[in-house]
């Protein structure tokens, strides 16, 4: 059986406010609906195949992916801190999200690698949930695979 | 702003108290962030402020929400561990020796959201002395809301990461959607009731085993010895009761003699009391 | 105490860490299981064998699961507690750990709280081998 993801918003929804939890160690504030939520900047994206087929993503502006992971790190605003590392933390905030997700569906699917890229536009979600992090949005989407792209080119471990 | 060191004090030592979660120097940007809303609702001018009010008037409610603005409203499995172990190596088997019908009454008397009367039902099945017996366990709480959700027994990940073995969680619980279900056969024997302990208690039976953990400590004195005195007319004669890690009868109520059970201690019924 | 710490993510393998430390954890970090049985070797031949590893599933060149394994076949490593630390959640995915030797399982999201316990359960949190109440 290969299905395209399908989850329910209040799954992911619920997802994302306890990896906002553990992470970031606070809640997800809702990103006001009114106000656009289509980040130029950064995506960290996480692949899912098998009974499940789609990708989670995670995007926003690369300053706020800068302040996610100084929060993730504890470190201030001062200390020095590399471009690798916030591509690694907003990396592992997809992973998270994603393998949450898959857990939430069961089956048999395996999770790849979190791939970090610029953010393009261009395919429509099965669900999405725009969250506020220090007045600018951070979007998380799922995707099925009718909807994407070829899979991102990142490893995936035989699970 | 930044909280004074005798506030944070104040409330780490009051955090430490009740759920056994340390917050170290460091932590300060958390407690003011966390007690900033709980400050402005209660008409303070800022954190310090508040604390500084809890500290002149005990304000058993403050203090309550005050802990859960700093726990994130998680209660663990098997807190506290001891308890359980103490169940099972000791209370139990005693029990199956003295009770020729087969069959157990527990009260959890301040279940929350259900971890402390689902731990109980789990202890039992774990426990071999104990095959074949009836089990009943009434679960009650102030919150209706929170007996709502114990009866639903749905944990989220999170919530299932505290204190739970990973063995206990395959055992005994299923996946449903994004979180964690009770088995059915750990659900059975739980019921669920809203309960306010400084209240008459409605008519229950008696109990062999009575937990009454980290809720005494949001009352006064009076009260304390009020309940207890209540819990025991509830409480078989050879019962026992267990209470909070950091909680005793001594200089509340001397009818009960302490056993020791590990690191933490239950109670019995003096003998000449009973 | 030493503590290895394998995640292909530094910011994990740093969050992770963080807690350790305070339990007064020496910490070793690895990025994936091939490096983490080069950092196994390397402490025995030291003489300091690793009281805990957090071991993430899913990563590159060699996978949590196959280094659990891995271990589990080394007399030299049979005290080394394993804790897998990962999202993957399905009971099946917990069972499967648990029957390749893993001790104990952490699911992410996970607070420092709920790592804490883990640690309890396993006897090496530091406030209770210090013999303080708790």
């Amino acid at each position: 059986m290969s299905t395209s993801l399908e989850i329910e918003a209040e799954v992911v929804t619920s997802i994302v406010d306890q990896v906002w939890e553990s992470l970031l160690g606070s809640g997800a504030p809702e990103w006001h609906p009114d106000l656009p939520a289509d980040p130029a900047g950064l995506a960290a994206e996480v692949a899912l195949r098998g009974d499940w087929n789609g990708s989670v993503r995670v995007s926003c502006d690369p300053t706020t992916a800068d302040r996610l992971a100084r929060t993730m790190l504890a470190v201030g605003p001062d200390h020095p801190l590399p471009e690798d590392d916030v591509h690694d933390a907003l990396g592992e905030v997809a992973n998270v999200v994603g393998g949450n997700v898959k857990g939430a569906l069961g089956g048999d699917t395996s999770l790849g690698l979190p791939v970090v890229a610029v953010r393009t536009d261009g395919r429509t979600p099965v669900t999405r949930r725009a969250v506020a992090w220090h007045g600018a949005p951070v979007v998380v989407e799922v995707f099925g695979d009718g909807d994407s792209t070829p899979p991102p080119t990142g490893e995936t471990t035989a699970s | 702003m930044t909280i004074a060191p005798d506030a944070f004090a104040y409330v780490r030592d009051l955090v430490h108290r009740e759920s056994a979660i340390v917050l170290e120097s460091g932590k300060e940007y958390l407690v003011e962030s966390r007690l900033t809303p709980l400050a402005r609702d209660a008409g303070a001018r800022d954190v310090n402020d508040y604390v500084g009010s809890l500290r002149a008037r005990t304000n058993p409610a403050a203090m309550k929400a005050v802990v859960e603005a700093l726990t994130t409203n998680e209660t663990s499995w098997f807190r506290d561990g001891d308890p359980f172990s103490a169940l099972r190596t000791l209370v139990f088997p005693e029990l199956a020796r003295l009770r020729p019908n087969r069959s157990l009454r527990i009260w959890s008397a301040a279940c929350s959201s259900g971890q402390e009367p689902y731990s109980v039902s789990m202890t039992v099945m774990d426990t071999p002395q104990l095959a074949g017996w009836r089990l009943e366990v009434v679960a009650s709480d102030l919150s209706e809301e929170m007996v709502t959700r114990a009866r639903a027994g749905r944990y989220s990940q999170l919530e299932v990461n505290r204190g739970l073995p990973a063995t206990t969680l395959v055992k005994h619980f299923v996946r449903e959607g994004a979180a964690w279900k009770v088995s059915p056969q750990v659900a059975a024997p739980v019921t669920f009731r809203q309960l306010n302990l400084v209240r008459p208690f409605p008519p229950m039976g008696r109990f062999d085993v009575v937990l009454l953990r980290n809720v005494l400590i949001y009352f006064d004195l009076a009260t304390k010895r009020d309940i207890l005195r209540r819990v025991r007319q509830v409480l078989a004669p050879d019962g026992f009761l267990f209470l909070g890690a950091a909680e005793m009868t001594m200089g509340v109520d001397d009818t009960w003699e302490r056993v020791p059970a590990g690191r933490s201690s239950m109670y019995r019924i003096r003998e000449e009391c009973r | 105490m030493r503590a290895l710490v394998v995640d292909d993510s530094r910011v994990m393998r740093k969050i992770v860490a963080r807690t350790l430390i305070e339990e007064g954890f020496d910490v070793v970090e690895a990025g994936d299981g091939q490096e983490a049985l080069d950092a196994l070797a390397t402490l025995t031949a030291a003489g300091e064998v690793p009281a805990l590893a957090c071991v993430d599933w899913n990563m590159p060149v060699m996978d949590g699961l196959s280094l659990v394994v891995e271990v589990r076949k080394q007399p030299a490593w049979r005290d080394v507690t394993l804790m897998m630390v990962t999202t993957e959640s399905e009971h099946s995915q917990i069972v499967r750990a648990l029957a390749a030797g893993a001790h104990e399982y952490l699911i992410k999201p996970f607070t420092a709280e709920g790592l804490r316990e883990k640690l309890s359960l396993l006897g090496l949190l530091r406030a209770e081998l210090d013999g303080a109440a708790w």
